[in-house]
């Protein structure tokens, strides 16, 4: 087995860690080995209160880097550092959320260290001397097992969402380590101005997680705007079948289906489309659908998981107004 | 019996040997262009029967086969044509008399009752040549749709015969009227109407009259031939040698690019055969494509003609290059083409444009990766699961249903059910394949299925200009085959049935291969099958381009339903090889159409006039296609159905 302790590289924001650092570092703990510790690498401004809560996550040290700079995570001057410190200490493996900061940190990393890379891991296990990982390929049709080289230093993104979060009660105090550091802002080519939320209904239709999509069976602009106030609710994206597209309703570029996009939300609701194969090709990747019809044998039953029959206009402003009631 | 006095009345016919070399210099100087041009492009490599395309020649040069499918237009080219070819001829004669067998063998041929018949088919034929002439002076000034394609020179080139003509007959009757030898006063009509010019009390100034239009005659008829080759006159030069230059392949199959290395850029000269370059040459913009081409017809801006005339203009800039990144026009639009071939059917000279489209295809796809954004899902879907459904190998058997059906899978003798992508995978569509397989069920016929080991047959990627990814399909399809030791296969969909039977040869793959609806129409005359009077419903059925235009199974689908239903077939329309294309074909199913009206709800609604219940297919794009339109018009009490589901209704 390859020496050293295990590695997640924390995200946080507003004070908080985010669910995905959580996730690494539970399944962190259940994998790390008796003889090796599970060590949280920090970075940011004022994130002393942080440390505690890590431990709540099986976290037994930290490398602690704070300062005024690291305000925003900077990939381009904490590469430098990580890759300093992970020369230093040599980690066994490090793991980072498949999110956009672990995607943009750990290829570097894995390129200037000459580490094995494995991204979007759904699996991850000790496996003889090293490790295995699971990933889906193809459309998450097949799931691929990797076990990285063992001169590598292995590096793993592993997909949010995947593993399970788990809080102990940790049976010794946290070990902290500052790290120091310079930082030499010249050699930043890009700085970070801030993060701006996006607005779920004009978000990428292929990424979003709730989508509302409408068809002709929405009978009228008006029909629309009920769609458009249920997807304000949840804060979904907004999504047509072609002939909603057709009608004008909803721009091509979220048209879902055949000549559409194809999607692969949490919760999908299909409202008013009577899902004719060509749009239901589109959200076979969908992971819950709630399909409204008011016939009864229209073929979006077939795929829905939960079918509503009757009449939308009536349907939707009361869905409407129970959420609204338990939003308040 | 006498003849006539050649150059009678004229003096210093060494003129008109200068002005016929200055005019044959042109003339020829024109067609070496041409030639140089043609000759940029690639040989045919192999040998091909010169018979068929001599008989092609024949048919289409002499009998005007396909241009006299439209009468008026059709009648007024075939006066054309054969008048001013007698006329030439006749000439000819009269050259060859004067210049060669009188003076160096003192012969003369043009006497007698060879001169009467000479003479008189000339009258004849010079007067068909008027009436042609004048017809197509009435259609242009009258009747002509598109002025777009107007140019002067067109109009040069009637005028110019027109006169040609007048300017000839008067001669020709003041030389009857006033010559000492004219063995043509003896005729009757000739006689009546020469006897105007006899005894004119001067005939010094006919004869001066004579001497001015018969050197106007030939200066305009010089000019006439010098310009042929500079106008739209040199497809008289261009569609002959086409006829004779064409490969006898089968219609519709393209050609395949199967260099190693494969050649992925398609814009040289010489990546086109030197056919194709005539064929590009040859085009008169006579707009018969125009007319019935679905996308023309509903959608502004894209048309057949445009695309042979958008390739010719890059040519002509450019010296070696083809113009194929140009979003001019039709160009820019060459998605939206349904490779439907109702151009090339309406076509006077079959010229093959649905090939040119493919291959502005494949050079924006192979060499500068430009496509739709929805086809590039159907390529990498293509790419990861031989299917453009994405659905992949484990779900290419959930269509069957049966444990009889089960055991055909990869076992069993006779020969191979080919199911293709749609009627796998799609929801709709499943059912001709199990409803095909039920029947062969009944009637226990060996047969076998490939399951999951069928992919993709390579029509989509081929018809999209994506040539390596369907060659790859192609060979792996016929490594199965190879495999199974498979030897007729019988297929569901005309896209397979076109592309297994016509274009796996290419790539050495022959099968015997049948559609559906040929294999039942077989079923029924053996004897074996006995569909007589099921239906009594009113019926039309669909030709798909595919297997009607493509193949000219027009028949056989016709045939079964007949047998099948109580009452009379209704016919559309548009139908056999007039048939309008459903909207799927060429990858436009997988494409999101441009603005205008629906092609297949234009189709729909001419069908909806016809008042039937039922619309018989043969093909699953069509199937799906009607389906979407009746959806999409709320139309009630109209079904579509595939042939074989009208078989098997209970």
């Amino acid at each position: 087995m390859r020496e050293g302790d295990l590695w997640v590289v924390i995200e946080h924001r507003d004070g908080e860690l985010l669910d995905v650092s959580k996730e690494l570092c539970s399944q962190g703990r259940r994998i790390k080995g008796s003889t090796s510790a599970l060590v949280a690498v920090l970075v940011g401004k004022e994130i002393k209160g942080l440390v505690h809560r890590l431990g709540q996550y099986g976290v037994e040290k930290v490398y602690l880097v704070e300062g005024e700079e690291w305000e925003r995570f900077d990939p381009e001057v904490l590469i430098d550092l990580l890759s300093r410190i992970i020369l230093e200490k040599s980690p066994s493996a490090v793991l980072f959320g498949s999110t956009s900061f672990g995607n943009s940190l750990a290829p570097r990393l894995a390129i200037r260290n000459q580490g094995a890379l494995v991204t979007d891991c759904i699996d991850l296990r000790r496996h003889g001397k090293g490790w295995v990982a699971m990933k889906p390929i193809q459309g998450d049709k097949i799931n691929l097992r990797i076990v990285p080289a063992l001169e590598r230093l292995p590096l793993f993104t592993l997909l949010p969402g995947v593993f399970e979060i788990e809080e102990i009660t940790p049976a010794k105090p946290i070990e902290i380590e500052q790290i120091p550091y310079e930082t030499s802002l010249e050699k930043i080519c890009t700085k970070v101005v801030g993060f701006i939320e996006a607005d779920p209904k004009s978000a990428y239709l292929e990424e979003a997680e709730l989508i509302v999509a409408g068809g002709k069976g929405l009978g009228d602009e008006k029909g629309f705007e009920h769609l458009e106030e249920l997807a304000d609710l949840l804060g979904a994206t907004v999504a047509g079948s072609r002939a909603a597209v057709d009608l004008g309703w909803v721009p091509y570029e979220r048209q879902i289906g055949l000549t559409g996009k194809k999607v692969a939300p949490r919760l999908l609701f299909a409202i008013g489309i009577s899902g004719a194969f060509e749009f239901t090709i589109g959200i076979k990747d969908s992971k819950f659908t709630v399909a409204i019809n008011k016939d009864p044998n229209a073929p979006i039953f077939k795929v829905a998981d939960i079918g509503i029959i009757g009449d939308l206009h009536e349907i939707l402003p009361r869905l409407n107004e129970t959420l609204r009631s338990i939003k308040e | 019996m006498e003849g006539r006095e050649i150059f009678w009345n004229i003096s210093g016919p060494g003129w008109m040997y200068l002005l016929t070399l200055i005019a044959l210099l042109f003339f020829f100087y024109g067609i070496y262009r041409h030639v140089s041009f043609w000759r940029k492009g690639d040989r045919v490599g192999g040998h091909y029967p010169f018979l068929p395309r001599l008989r092609s020649f024949l048919a289409q040069a002499f009998l005007q086969r396909r241009i006299l499918r439209k009468p008026y237009p059709g009648l007024m080219h075939l006066f054309v044509f054969w008048g001013c070819l007698i006329l030439f001829l006749g000439t000819l004669l009269l050259a060859i008399q004067y210049d060669l067998l009188g003076p160096i063998f003192g012969l003369s041929f043009l006497r007698g009752y060879f001169y009467m018949i000479y003479s008189f088919s000339l009258d004849l034929f010079g007067l068909f040549a008027l009436i042609g002439t004048g017809m197509a002076l009435v259609r242009k000034y009258f009747s002509q749709k598109n002025p777009e394609t107007k140019h002067w020179s067109d109009s040069l080139a009637l005028w110019l015969l027109f006169f040609i003509l007048v300017t000839g007959f008067v001669i020709e009757w003041i030389r009857i009227g006033v010559a000492e030898v004219a063995a043509e006063r003896s005729y009757p009509l000739v006689s009546q109407i020469a006897s105007l010019f006899q005894g004119v009390p001067n005939p010094e100034m006919l004869k001066g009259l004579h001497r001015i239009l018969w050197w106007i005659h030939l200066i305009l008829a010089l000019i006439l031939i010098a310009m042929i080759p500079f106008t739209k006159l040199f497809h008289m030069v261009s569609t002959s040698l086409l006829m004779l230059s064409r490969t006898p392949e089968f219609k519709g199959a393209l050609t395949p690019v199967f260099l190693e290395p494969l050649q992925i850029k398609r814009d040289r000269l010489t990546h086109l055969y030197r056919h194709q370059l005539i064929g590009l040459d040859a085009c008169t913009q006579c707009q018969r494509c125009e007319e019935t081409c679905p996308i023309t017809v509903t959608k502004e801006g894209f048309s057949p003609m445009k695309v042979m005339e958008e390739l010719r203009g890059g040519l002509r800039g450019s010296k070696n290059d083809l113009n194929l990144l140009e979003d001019t026009e039709s160009l820019g639009r060459v998605w939206e083409c349904l490779t439907c071939r109702s151009c090339e059917e309406q076509c006077p000279i079959s010229l093959e444009i649905v090939e040119k489209v493919v291959e502005v295809r494949r050079h924006r796809v192979m060499a500068v990766a430009r496509f739709p954004t929805e086809i590039k899902s159907v390529f990498r879907n293509l790419e990861t699961f031989q299917d453009p459904w994405a659905m992949g190998k484990s779900f290419r058997e959930d269509w069957i249903q049966g444990e009889k059906t089960k055991k055909r899978l990869r076992s069993g003798n006779g020969f191979l059910v080919w199911i293709g992508c749609q009627s796998a995978f799609h929801e709709r569509s499943k059912r001709i394949a199990s409803s095909f397989t039920k029947l062969l069920d009944a009637l226990d016929i060996d047969y076998f299925l490939l399951g999951k080991e069928e992919i993709c047959c390579g029509d989509l990627a081929r018809r999209t200009g994506n040539e390596y990814l369907s060659r790859n399909l192609i060979l792996k399809n016929i490594e199965t085959f190879q495999k199974y030791g498979v030897q007729k296969i019988v297929t569901l969909c005309p896209h397979c049935f076109h592309v297994i039977k016509e274009e796996y040869p290419h790539w050495g793959g022959r099968f015997e291969v049948m559609h559906h609806s040929g294999f039942i129409a077989g079923l029924i005359e053996e004897g074996r099958l006995s569909v007589r009077d099921r239906l009594d419903r009113l019926v039309t059925c669909h030709d798909s381009c595919y297997l009607g235009r493509y193949h000219g199974q027009f028949d056989s689908p016709r045939f079964t339903l007949k047998q099948i239903l109580k009452g009379e077939l209704i016919e559309m329309e548009k139908n056999r090889g007039d048939s309008l294309c459903c909207g799927a074909g060429g990858g436009s199913f997988w494409l999101r159409g441009n603005s205008g009206e629906k092609i297949n709800e234009g189709r729909l609604k001419e069908i909806r006039d016809k008042k039937v219940q039922v619309i018989c297919t043969s093909c699953p794009y069509c199937l799906v296609m009607f389906e979407e339109a009746i959806r999409n018009t709320a139309t009630t009490d109209l079904a579509v159905m595939d042939l074989v589901e009208l078989i098997n209704l209970p």
